[in-house]
């Protein structure tokens, strides 16, 4: 059973009560995934010794971390595990390459010549080593975290949503090099998240938690569809969309683009007529609106025809599926404007897109670069 | 002669009681300071009220109990006593011990503060780098908490210079032991003696308005640093 990583773990923090037992080979990824106050959190602190439990039993490879009948416990600076926090955490005193130095001298022994080198390179901060901490964007602070929890050579990784706090802009700049590390490093990995995607890019096996007790755990290609049916992410459900840029207005620094038939203008710099470009939209910002007639069209109003409908993990909204010419639309709506509007299956409305994003090219010529 | 040994006895005798008090004090009050900010003890609430209680009592109060519990037969006086140290009571190490409590509140405020502004997921962050509580409080805790250290190094040393009454209650007005600026100015103005008393007085004058000039240059620098 060496190669595996097991971990039996029950807690009580005040009404909330943990109790969960999975294991997994090393060197796989598996991706806690549940709603928020699900546990996931506390479970991942609780594995690194942040957390006190009532009983653990916490084996990693060849390593026993905890063992609550022998009254084992390692202090979390004794566990070698990797830990990447929602919000990077990065210390403030330190520059970037003083924050990664910080990993290395309490771990020279053991890491090999080379590694420092190569997690700079694996996370491309070769150029951001002199930076202070104030001058990182959100996704860099991200990338230098991950590299300095690398630097202690952990024989686990944790990451608690590393990609949860930061913008969609720095997500897609981040989520690639998460996935190539996971597929170059071999490493043992725990990955928190609510995002599907990121559970299916990185996922081998997937832990569903819900009220501090595991619903589902099994390989990805048996939970993913599971999830996809039963389950909404709020926050993240999100519509991903390519549109063509047919006017440009510099002066405001607005684009019309095109996309289904439908032409919309938004705000993106750095565009030029023709080019194909990559949107986002969340299913809060899709805005259903009702009493639209002919005679009061608004401009960027799409028309839509709704193909579903799905209770949400909130019981105040709906998730309504909708399709615009052959793409489809996620839209979070209240149940009030639900029952108002009478929503059916076929029927056809207007929708709004209050707010959509530019996504960037995702691969960074850095990644290319090997 | 204004500037005679005298004057400069009790200048020189008030800047090393200050300067040894400081010392005393960032030893005693950053434990105190460290676990104020981190504890979730219920005794928390008590402890904090005790060490803030300085900054209200008069310091004859203070002083009056600290003479009775350094006394002959106070537990400190036995004490003291058995390891053959004699009395604190009008002695230098006396009036170092007293300093320490009147300006206790004065270290370990400005040093709480700081440290509660520390997240204790900056911490966190440390340990899972493999550093223990110890090496975390000097590699982050500390350089992150210069400023107040300062203030605390400046605070302690400028209110030990300004104390009066718990130096004449435990140190007594004894030249050359522990007689300070503040006492010696009032034994000057007793004897009518007004050019030695406004010596010493036009040094404390300047002195405490440069304090708090570098304390207000500081405070500027503060806001200035981008976390």
């Amino acid at each position: 059973m060496k190669d595996f990583n097991l971990f039996q773990i029950t807690l009580s923090k005040g009404d909330f009560k943990l109790s969960v037992e999975f294991e997994f080979k090393a060197g796989e990824c598996v991706v806690l995934w549940g709603p928020s106050g699900s546990g996931k959190t506390t479970l991942l602190r609780a594995i690194a010794g942040l957390e006190k439990t009532q009983s653990s039993y916490i084996k990693v490879a060849d390593e026993v971390w905890a063992d609550s009948e022998n009254s084992l416990s390692l202090p979390a600076w004794r566990r070698s595990l990797g830990f990447v926090f929602q919000d990077a955490n990065l210390f403030p005193h330190l520059d970037v390459e003083g924050n990664l130095n910080y990993s290395v001298v309490r771990n020279k022994n053991i890491l090999d010549f080379g590694v420092w080198s190569r997690t700079v390179e694996l996370l491309a901060l070769e150029n951001l080593l002199k930076r202070t901490i104030g001058q990182l964007s959100g996704g860099e602070r991200q990338r230098v975290a991950i590299a300095r929890a690398l630097l202690t050579n952990p024989k686990l990784l944790l990451l608690d949503e590393p990609l949860s706090a930061i913008d969609l802009d720095a997500k897609a700049e981040v989520l690639p090099f998460i996935e190539r590390l996971r597929s170059e490093l071999n490493m043992s990995m725990i990955y928190v998240t609510h995002s599907k995607t990121e559970m299916n890019k990185l996922a081998n096996g997937v832990v569903i938690l819900n009220g501090g007790q595991i619903k589902q755990k099994g390989p990805l290609n048996t939970i993913y569809p599971v999830v996809q049916n039963n389950y909404q992410e709020d926050v993240s459900l999100s519509t991903y969309f390519e549109a063509k840029v047919c006017q440009l207005d510099n002066r405001l620094g607005l684009i019309q683009i095109e996309f289904a038939g439908n032409t919309i203008w938004t705000k993106a710099e750095n565009s030029y007529l023709g080019q194909l470009v990559k949107f986002c939209v969340f299913a809060e910002d899709v805005i259903l609106c009702s009493g639209v007639t002919n005679s009061n069209l608004a401009p960027d109003l799409l028309r839509a025809k709704i193909t579903h409908f799905s209770k949400s993990s909130h019981p105040a909204d709906r998730l309504i599926e909708l399709m615009v010419g052959d793409i489809q639309f996620l839209s979070l709506v209240c149940i009030k404007l639900f029952e108002q509007m009478k929503i059916t299956i076929g029927m056809d409305c207007w929708i709004q897109l209050h707010k959509i994003q530019k996504i960037h090219p995702i691969t960074t010529e850095q990644l290319k670069k090997n | 002669m204004v500037w005679d040994s005298i004057v400069l006895n009790a200048l020189w005798l008030t800047f090393e009681l200050a300067g040894l008090t400081t010392v005393c004090l960032l030893l005693v009050a950053t434990p105190i300071a460290w676990w104020l900010s981190r504890t979730q003890n219920k005794w928390r609430h008590p402890i904090k009220a005790l060490v803030t209680l300085p900054l209200v009592l008069p310091p004859t109060v203070l002083g009056f109990y600290l003479l009775i519990l350094m006394g002959p037969n106070g537990p400190i006086g036995v004490l003291t006593q058995a390891i053959g140290i004699g009395t604190l009571p009008f002695t230098f190490s006396g009036l170092l011990v007293a300093s320490v409590f009147y300006s206790l509140p004065f270290a370990v405020q400005p040093l709480q503060n700081t440290f509660e502004a520390i997240p204790s997921s900056t911490l966190e962050s440390a340990y899972t780098l493999r550093a223990s509580p110890w090496d975390t409080f000097f590699s982050v805790v500390l350089p992150l908490s210069k400023q107040g250290f300062f203030l605390a190094t400046v605070l302690s040393f400028a209110h030990t210079v300004g104390e009066f009454g718990i130096v004449l209650m435990i140190g007594g007005n004894i030249p050359g032991k522990t007689q300070v600026v503040s006492t010696q100015i009032y034994s000057f103005v007793e004897s009518m003696d007004y050019s030695r008393a406004n010596a010493l007085a036009s040094v404390l004058l300047v002195f405490s308005f440069f304090v708090l000039l570098a304390m207000s240059w500081l405070g500027k620098d503060n806001k200035s640093i981008v976390r």
